[in-house]
């Protein structure tokens, strides 16, 4: 490329920007929708495909009635293909939030799946430890992983968790009826973190016995928490299954051999649990009856006890004035007894104090009386000491005196016995040393004596001995008659003071004796005194204690008539505190006893179940909301062939007119090249690369928005039904060059053929102006009296509008296209609100309001149904069978799900469902020749009236059926059967387990919310669930506000057309009105000096727009219908039939979005045409 | 007072740093039912002298009356209501709409002014009363510059502007463009400004006007003008 043919084009750009533009938008909208929407799919399926494996979702689960055992976990880990195995435990609840109960969409009360999840496990998850046995993996969005066990991790989801659902938040969970909550140890949480599951990526939940009988949430609390032993569900991934497509038929060819092989290991683990239970449940039913009958006799006590209160207040309420005054009477009939007894009591005081005064007197004289005897005594004690001590002084002195007698007469024989001894010696019959030895007795007796005879010599010494001592006893002698007169005399006195003695001692006995009875007496007195004062001290505490009595009774008897007179003056309000305290009572017990019944009940009948229990071992396909999801999908990629093809088709007319007007533009520079010598090749070359550059940029562009952008609202639009992580986009590489090849292809084409036109001629006529395309009439011409009415502007409008066809036909495409865009989308979206309409609205064909789903066979007057039958609220109830069967033909591939419906009265089945044939408006029916079945059902299995169909029962039975009649209907496909046909093709009797049921309008039309936040409809069912025996009951208009949360998602998808339609307007519009101006720049100048005003000028033009933007929407109308069809095809749910007629308002609401658009194009150019230089209308002709 | 005043009208022009004066100070006057020819060579300002005339343009200094009424003033829409009521309008390349016929051109015109003459009637006038329901392609150059005359009086305009009417055509068709023009003026009274390069037309008109750069070089009131038939080029 030469450089100046490189500068040439970037001018040539610069001056026409606007068309370059629309160039570039028109194939970036062509290449970004088709690019954009082949990608959504893919990139939708893989951000879910990593998820699943990112988290580890199972590929199987495993669920049985009695409960699983760590011994099933170990039997099926040790399946071949089985790659991790985790038993999971979970209660159904209800759920309190701070407090308040939480509702759900429907009204009710939520209930919540609590699932128990491992704390460790979660850690380690979170640092990445990886771990096969960890199955449903949460992921964390908000707040952090619990590590307490009253902390909990809640639901993500915008539909399914309430509001309240946030950190900080507790939940307590609440047992409703039927379920149990005995296996927590702890029930109140805390949340700390918002997750989402692989286990719930869509808004449905699923069902559970509790509550309305779905669940509305799901929150995981700690494992530890569970104080059972056996799981509720095993979950199983399956070796190598994550590397497979999620839902693709490779996939679960690859899962179905291993449930098989678990179904297979069943039977025996079956049993082992079993015999466990044998011996365990008994027991525990026992004990579960105790708990029974004390909460029992609590309640009844409480509720006895608030009767009473009630009773009480309803009296002050009722007679307020007489309730005081017998208060008052009572009073003071009470005052009246306590004054009485304080009077009694006052008496006996006194009376005491007489007595006690009379004792004292005696008492006191008897002390008198011990006094004196005291003395007597005292004196008599005195006398009879002093004689004592006379008596013993005198015995004292005789004995002296009778020892002085004794020693002496000792003296008188020792002396003696010298003497004798001496006159011995005399007589020589003694020697000397005899004699010494008796004289040296005498030392004794008198040394002096003995010291002088000592000194004797031995000769003399007798004699003179003799002569010494015979003085000495004579002297003795004497002495001791003195003594013994001295003995005399003492012995005479002693007589005499022994007598005194003994005559004081007889005195002090007497005084003695006195003395102990006057004590006595005192003593006797002082105890009856002391018993007296006693007497007093009592009586004095009585009267003091009546007194004390006297003055309370008087205080309470006022406190209490105050307390009384403000009691009845707010006795209502009492009364209603007490009359809720008893309706509080009476609900929560009631509710506890009803569980706490329940609890026997399952246990009584697990046990009795015990012999036919059985594992269901369920794929994914069994988790809610996971079909749904793989449709969505489905969806997206049928709408992905049929919107680009009308995206490249504008883009391909627009690219055309546009590089045509471009060629014409410049054929004068094209002559002159040509007359240069260029050759045709090269000259076309500049727009060949022109447009070149615009389709890149604009399929860059295009790529860049569509491939997130597309997804990405696609996503979002579906994230309102699903959970999921954030969408993960990937590069559809071959989309990417598939589309940019078809905008080269349709942008070059459309270059080559614009500039090969003019390359073919002379360049002398090149150079030439073009002749003006002479005016030709058109055939509105012919018929003159229209022709003859129009006014100028009118005419000129229609004869240019034919002048160009491509032009015209581009326009008119583009804007049809834009047109039956919006019709198609928002006839889809209408479609599938009258589908709704007409099968749920009052006279649809699902007349009835309610079903029921019993837990065991049912007659029509079995007591369940004699209850419902009673309640007046239900204003009529039908038995049916219905259960869910595949159904088909021979004639057709196509396998349905279909309802099998047996109605007990097949009489009275038109007044629940309305049996009709669509295309002849005839009612039908029911009769024992055949079946009548669904208009999709027949439709689907290419089923004439009079045809078989077979269908297969879940049992594996497969029966053929005759039809008899094809009836009208729009949601789900159903066979109806006659009882005595189903007998006789079945061969058994019905088994009626489910009911049909219309509900009081006024409930059903209640949508305010009552006392307690329910409906009156929620109340019912919620009152409903609770009667044993129901396991289901499901309004009708749950099903329909699901369904239109659906319709809510479209209506966002919807939207995302109507933009991409109105930028498609946008373009073609304002391209053709650029051409157009730029075409007629000097008819516009021309007119603007002939006084024409602006508004005038823009009309000329508007009106050309106007006009084709009537044929584009008259075009688009018709296009429409076939854009809606093919949705309508291509989208068809199994499950629902589309009503295929287009309403008014669908074409109006198309209509005037693409009038709206083509207004807001014609008012920017309306500015663009003010801007045109009238001067230049005077130029020549280029 | 002349019907049309021009009086010390500028209009300048900036081409970068440069400012061209287009129109530099210029004053004329003509009156009422006069044809009025202004002359000069390519640039002299003529046609830009001739825009503001016909409120297609704006002067930049000065004063432009037509009928005492001072125009350089106007609003937008009330010029536009000058172009459409009181200025007819005649160009060098015709203008035609390619896609009506000679009578709807004219009518496009006749159909917006209060006091407009019968379309027909007028074509009939310029001598294409058998051509009217031809397209412009259909006709010859002078045709097609006597539908354009036709259209601008079908207005019946006050003054009318003719801007190299000439110019595109051959010497017969352009006399006798010449010499309608010249009889509308005359026998309308009309007041008819032609601009032209063509010296040897002028004596045909009432005043001649002769600009060179910008100014008017001459102005020449010619007591005596000739018929078309008398002159030559």
């Amino acid at each position: 490329m030469s450089k100046s043919l490189l500068t040439d084009i970037l001018r040539a750009i610069r001056r026409s920007f606007s068309r370059f533009l629309s160039i570039v938008i028109i194939v970036a909208l062509g290449t970004g929708i088709f690019v954009g929407i082949k990608s959504a799919a893919p990139s939708m399926s893989e951000t879910a495909d990593k998820y699943f494996s990112d988290n580890q979702l199972m590929d199987i689960r495993v669920q049985s009635s009695i409960g699983l055992t760590p011994a099933d976990v170990d039997a099926i880990a040790k399946i071949d293909g089985v790659s991790g195995v985790m038993g999971e435990k979970f209660v159904d609840a209800l759920v309190l939030v701070n407090g308040k109960p939480e509702i759900d969409i429907d009204g009710s009360q939520i209930s919540t799946r609590a699932y128990g999840i491992n704390l460790k496990k979660l850690q380690e998850h979170y640092y990445g430890v990886a771990d096969n046995n960890f199955i449903n993996k949460p992921t964390l969005i908000e707040g952090t992983y619990p590590t307490k066990n009253n902390q909990c991790l809640v639901d993500a989801s915008e539909l399914s968790a309430p509001e309240s659902y946030k950190i900080g938040n507790f939940i307590k969970l609440e047992e409703g009826s039927r379920s149990d909550l005995s296996g927590l140890s702890v029930k109140e949480f805390e949340i700390v973190g918002i997750i989402r599951s692989p286990q719930y990526i869509s808004f449905e939940r699923g069902n559970s016995l509790v509550g309305s009988g779905k669940i509305g949430t799901f929150i995981y609390i700690p494992d530890s928490v569970f104080t059972n032993d056996y799981y509720s569900e095993i979950y199983v991934t399956v070796n190598g299954a994550d590397s497979l497509e999620p839902g693709s038929d490779e996939y679960y060819d690859h899962i179905n051999p291993v449930i098989e092989k678990i179904k297979a290991v069943s039977d025996k683990n079956i049993d082992t649990r079993v015999s466990e239970l044998k011996n365990d449940l008994p027991g525990q039913i026992i004990s579960a009856e105790k708990e029974y009958n004390d909460a029992k006799n609590k309640y009844e006590t409480g509720l006895k006890e608030a009767e009473e209160q009630i009773k009480l207040y309803q009296q002050y309420v009722d007679d307020p004035q007489g309730s005081y005054n017998d208060a008052v009477k009572k009073a003071a009939e009470a005052l009246g007894l306590a004054e009485d007894e304080f009077n009694g009591n006052s008496n006996a005081y006194y009376n005491a104090i007489e007595t006690y005064n009379k004792n004292l007197e005696a008492y006191k004289n008897a002390r008198n009386l011990q006094t004196e005897k005291y003395q007597q005594l005292t004196e008599a004690k005195d006398k009879y000491n002093s004689a004592e001590r006379m008596l013993t002084t005198a015995q004292s002195s005789l004995n002296t005196a009778n020892q002085f007698v004794s020693s002496t007469q000792n003296v008188i024989n020792s002396t003696s016995n010298i003497l004798t001894s001496l006159e011995d010696y005399q007589n020589g019959k003694m020697d000397n040393s005899q004699i010494s030895q008796i004289l040296s007795t005498l030392q004794g007796i008198n040394p002096d004596l003995y010291a002088s005879i000592s000194s004797l010599s031995a000769v003399s010494m007798a004699t003179e001995a003799i002569a010494m001592i015979n003085p000495y006893l004579e002297q003795q002698k004497s002495q001791l008659a003195v003594y013994q007169a001295d003995v005399e005399k003492s012995q005479k006195e002693l007589n005499n003071y022994k007598s005194q003695f003994e005559q004081a001692a007889t005195v002090l006995n007497t005084a003695q004796l006195a003395y102990n009875a006057s004590e006595a007496q005192l003593n006797a007195a002082y105890d009856e005194l002391e018993s007296f004062y006693n007497k007093l001290e009592g009586s004095k505490n009585e009267l003091s204690m009546a007194q004390i009595e006297l003055m309370i009774s008087k205080n309470e008897v006022g406190n209490d008539l105050d307390m009384l007179k403000s009691l009845i003056a707010n006795a209502p309000s009492y009364l209603q505190k007490a009359q809720d305290e008893y309706n509080s009572i009476k609900a929560s017990g009631e509710t506890k006893l009803i569980a706490a019944e329940n609890r026997i009940e399952n246990a009584k009948k697990l046990y009795k179940n015990l012999d036919t229990a059985k594992w269901s071992v369920y794929d994914r396909t069994a988790s809610p909301g996971y079909s749904g999801f793989e449709n969505a999908i489905d969806n997206i990629k049928v709408l992905s062939n049929i919107f680009p093809v009308i995206f490249f088709l504008v883009a391909a007319l627009v690219c055309l007119t546009t590089m045509t007007r471009m060629v014409e533009e410049e054929r004068t520079q094209m002559g002159t090249m040509k007359a240069l010598g260029y050759s045709s090749a090269s000259i076309a070359s500049k727009y060949i690369i022109y447009a070149l550059f615009a389709c890149i940029i604009g399929s860059t562009l295009g790529i860049i928005i569509g491939v997130y952008a597309f997804p990405y609202a696609v996503y979002k639009a579906y994230s309102i039904m699903f959970t999921l992580p954030p969408l993960k986009f990937t590069m559809p590489v071959p989309y990417i060059i598939g589309g940019t090849i078809i905008s080269l292809f349709i942008a070059l084409g459309a270059t080559i053929i614009a500039s090969a036109k003019e390359l073919k001629v002379q360049p002398a006529t090149l150079m030439r102006p073009k002749a003006p395309k002479p005016g030709k009439r058109v055939l509105l011409e012919k018929i003159s009296f229209i022709w003859k009415r129009l006014n100028f502007t009118s005419k000129v409008t229609t004869r240019n509008l034919f002048r160009r066809k491509s032009r015209f036909i581009m326009t008119v495409i583009g804007i049809g296209g834009c047109t039956a865009l919006i019709l198609g989308s928002i006839g889809f979206y209408s479609s599938i609100n009258n589908l709704m309409k007409m099968q749920y609205d009052e006279n649809g064909v699902s007349a009835y309001d309610v079903q029921f789903v019993f837990a065991e066979k049912q007659t029509d007057d079995s007591a369940l149904m004699k209850i419902l039958k009673d309640d007046n609220r239900i204003t009529d109830i039908m038995l049916s069978s219905m259960q869910s069967v595949t159904g088909g033909s021979e004639r057709a591939e196509k396998i349905s799900d279909v309802y099998l419906f047996v109605p007990k009265n097949s009489a009275k089945l038109s007044s629940f469902i309305k049996f009709n044939n669509r295309t002849n408006d005839e009612s039908l029916i029911l009769d024992d020749t055949g079946a009548i079945i669904t208009e999709k059902f027949a439709k689907d299995t290419d089923t004439q009236i009079g045809d078989m169909v077979w269908i297969e029962t879940a049992d594996g039975v497969t029966v053929n059926i005759p039809v008899a009649n094809i009836t009208e209907n729009y949601t789900f496909n159903y066979i109806y059967l006659s009882e005595n046909l189903y007998q006789y093709l079945f061969q058994e009797a019905v088994s009626y387990n489910y009911a049909i049921g219309t509900i009081e309008p006024s409930i059903m039309s209640d949508s305010k919310t009552t006392n307690n936040n329910t409906t009156k409809k929620a109340a019912l069912a919620t009152e409903l669930m609770s009667y044993d025996g129901i396991n289901a009951v499901a309004y009708v208009s749950d099903t329909v506000d699901t369904l239109n949360e659906v319709i809510g998602v479209l209506s966002a998808i919807v939207l995302i057309f109507i933009i991409a339609a109105a930028v498609l307007a946008y373009t073609v519009l304002y391209n053709i009105s650029n051409i157009n101006i730029s075409e007629r720049q000097r008819e516009l100048a021309t007119i603007k000096v002939l006084g024409f005003h602006d508004k005038e000028v823009s009309a000329y033009i508007y009106r050309e727009n106007i006009i084709l933007t009537i044929m584009g929407i008259a075009l688009g109308m018709v296009l429409g219908i076939f854009v809606h069809k093919m949705l309508i095809i291509y989208c068809a749910v199994d499950t629902v039939m589309y009503v295929q007629t287009l309403s008014w308002y669908s074409y109006l609401i198309a209509a005037t979005l693409t009038a709206v658009f083509a207004v807001i194009v014609n008012i920017i150019m309306h500015k663009k045409m003010k801007k045109i230089d009238m001067v230049t209308s005077l130029k020549s002709v280029e | 007072m002349s019907f049309i005043e021009l009086n010390s009208v500028y209009k300048k022009y900036k081409m970068g740093e440069v400012t061209i004066n287009a129109v530099d100070n210029v004053s004329f006057s003509i009156e009422q039912g006069e044809l009025c020819m202004i002359v000069g060579p390519s640039g002299a300002g003529k046609t830009t002298v001739l825009n503001i005339l016909g409120g297609m343009d704006e002067c930049n200094d000065g004063n432009v009356r037509v009928g005492g009424e001072l125009i350089n003033n106007y609003p937008d829409k009330k010029l536009t209501d000058y172009r459409r009521y009181d200025v007819g309008f005649v160009f060098q390349f015709y203008n035609l709409v390619p896609n009506l016929t000679a009578l709807e051109n004219v009518e496009l015109a006749s159909q917006i002014s209060n006091k407009a003459l019968n379309p027909a009637r007028v074509l009939e006038k310029v001598g294409l009363g058998d051509r009217m329901n031809n397209f412009p392609a259909q006709l010859s150059g002078g045709e097609q510059q006597r539908v354009a005359i036709a259209r601008a009086l079908a207005k019946n305009p006050k003054l009318l502007l003719c801007d190299e009417p000439t110019g595109a055509l051959d010497y017969k068709t352009g006399k006798q463009v010449l010499d309608l023009l010249q009889q509308t003026c005359h026998n309308t009274g009309m007041t008819v400004v032609i601009i032209t390069h063509n010296q040897a037309i002028t004596p045909i008109a009432d005043r001649i006007i002769t600009m060179k750069n910008g100014r008017v070089s001459r102005i020449e009131i010619n007591e005596t003008p000739l018929s078309v038939d008398m002159i030559d080029w």
